[in-house]
């Protein structure tokens, strides 16, 4: 009884490994097929995200900073 | 479970909720939708709580970016609680805790139904756990309560906000609040009044290259994590769908490597925000279970680990810290890409489906959405686990540079935004030419 269960234990083990292996795998072949952005694309995006950033940014800029300074104001004499 | 949910179904018909557009509506007015929305989220950053003249300790930093909020002020939980129940459906949905069959709308309904109702409790128990951990100091029973209900409030407002943005705008609420919040950090921290800049530039006036230096860091640091994370956001896998016969990959279906989008990451981040909130509470009302703190710093317990290293410094004096963090974060994007997988249907079985329905002619291959499947499970979970895996090592690596606004913070802002601009795209081309829209739908 004992060493079937160890031999179960270490079939399991067995098995957990080789499903490992598989995925591993699984992930080098998906690496194989990673198609890295052209140079052009890149600038692309770069720019698109860039602008859109700096849009949220000032338009929260113009929003806060103008407000804490009145808030200063307010509070210092308030 | 389904019975739980006929039962409370009366309560989440009760909960008052934005009316869904009857009519398709047009760009122009999403853009107006969204824009409102935005404004509002900022101005709403700038109404400061009636706290009784209470002071603010300011060890809550690690709450702002990934809620979107603004310590002190209105949305001081800012999307704490929407993040929150969103982290407790899909860790009940995903391990099969609930067992809900989210194809069918109906059911779908029910699922968003409770996650706003969660929505609602938590941003009253969220504001709890925040004055009860200190954020305000001692205060009054009475002043506490009041305290209470104003972060309530504001946390619902901007339920029904990204409701608003969802129903009627572009993109989702949650989205475009972390995207402005952070972007707003970066250009508040480095042009503001006391920004990074200003000082750099006083350093170097005064020749201080060491103090220049500390200044100019965190700037550099936003600029190399924008960069990195723009060239992970490209990075496409062309899965082949050729048939084996057939030499040559015949249809490549392009996937983003960057697949599960960044909500994994997200429901991480607030996680983590989330385990520091309970142990800041927990230690105050004395039972430091989950660490002790010391001025709103945690010294030990799982605590300490769980909170970000933000900057070298940090990192350089305790590496053990940055490491166990790093593989945490890692962890956990993996098990929260993968629920995520499922619960918004990008498995292989309903992504086959939609291929399948837009009768992606193959050559060579039977139009079982089967074949397609079993072709697509093969790299759909090595990508999702890959992708979640690196998304979490980029964040973490992120945070270490003391990027303005966490490294994390612009990871997905970078994501968030290019997303919003797909979505755009899409927008204006299913305007111009509807039947082109249909077929570009993935």
């Amino acid at each position: 009884m004992e060493n079937s269960k160890d031999g179960g234990l270490l079939a399991l083990i067995q098995r957990k490994v080789e499903e490992l292996i598989a995925f591993l795998n699984q992930c080098k072949r998906v690496l194989m097929v990673l198609r890295k952005p052209t140079w052009e694309e890149y600038v692309n995006v770069a720019k698109v995200t860039g602008l859109g950033i700096c849009f949220l940014g000032t338009l929260g800029y113009m929003i806060h900073v103008p407000i804490t300074y009145l808030k200063g104001l307010v509070k210092g004499s308030g | 479970m389904e019975e739980f949910l006929r039962k409370i179904r009366p309560i989440l018909e009760y909960i008052p909720e934005v009316k869904r557009p009857e009519r398709e509506i047009p760009f122009k007015e999403k853009l107006k939708w969204t824009g409102i929305a935005l404004i509002l989220y900022f101005i709403m950053g700038t109404i400061d709580l009636y706290t009784g003249g209470a002071q603010i300790p300011p060890v809550f930093e690690f709450w702002q970016t990934v809620t979107a909020s603004k310590i002190g002020t209105l949305i001081t939980l800012g999307i704490g609680p929407i993040v929150t129940a969103g982290i407790i459906m899909q860790l009940l949905v995903g391990a099969e805790v609930i067992k809900l069959d989210l194809s069918n709308p109906e059911n779908r309904a029910l699922f968003q139904g409770l996650q706003k109702l969660l929505a609602i409790l938590l941003s009253f128990f969220e504001g709890a756990l925040f004055v009860g951990a200190g954020a305000f100091g001692p205060l009054s029973p009475l002043m506490a309560i009041l305290l209470i209900l104003q972060l309530a409030i504001g946390a619902i407002l901007l339920i029904y906000l990204d409701e608003v943005v969802s129903r009627y705008g572009i993109g989702s609420g949650i989205g475009l609040f972390i995207a402005a919040g952070v972007s707003q950090t970066i250009f508040v921290g480095a042009f503001g009044p006391e920004g990074y800049f200003w000082k750099f530039i006083d350093a170097l006036i005064q020749g201080a290259l060491r103090v220049a230096l500390e200044y100019i860091l965190p700037i550099l640091g936003t600029i190399v994590v924008f960069l990195i994370v723009v060239y992970a956001e490209c990075l496409r896998v062309e899965i082949p769908l050729a048939h084996g016969r057939i030499r040559g990959a015949v249809g490549k279906y392009p996937i983003k490597f960057i697949y599960v989008s960044n909500l994994p990451v997200i429901f991480t981040a607030a996680l983590f925000a989330n385990i520091q909130l309970w142990a800041m509470f927990l230690d105050k009302i004395g039972f430091p279970i989950l660490g002790r703190f010391i001025e709103g710093r945690p010294v030990d317990g799982i605590a300490y680990y769980f909170t970000t290293p933000y900057g070298l410094s940090s990192v350089l004096s305790d590496p053990i810290h940055a490491i166990v963090y790093t593989i945490l974060m890692v962890i956990f994007c993996i098990i929260f890409g993968i629920f995520w997988v499922e619960t918004a249907g990008l498995d292989a079985a309903s992504m086959a489906r939609r291929l399948g329905s837009l009768n992606m002619a193959i050559k060579g291959f039977r139009k079982s959405t089967k074949a397609i499947e079993q072709r697509l499970k093969r790299y759909i979970m090595p990508i999702t686990v890959m992708s979640s895996a690196f998304i979490g090592l980029l964040a973490a690596l992120a945070d270490f540079t003391g990027a303005l606004g966490g490294g994390t913070g612009v990871l997905l802002t970078v994501s968030i935004v290019y997303r919003l601009y797909e979505q755009i795209i899409q927008e204006q081309i299913s305007e111009l030419h509807p039947i082109l829209a249909k077929l570009l739908r993935r």
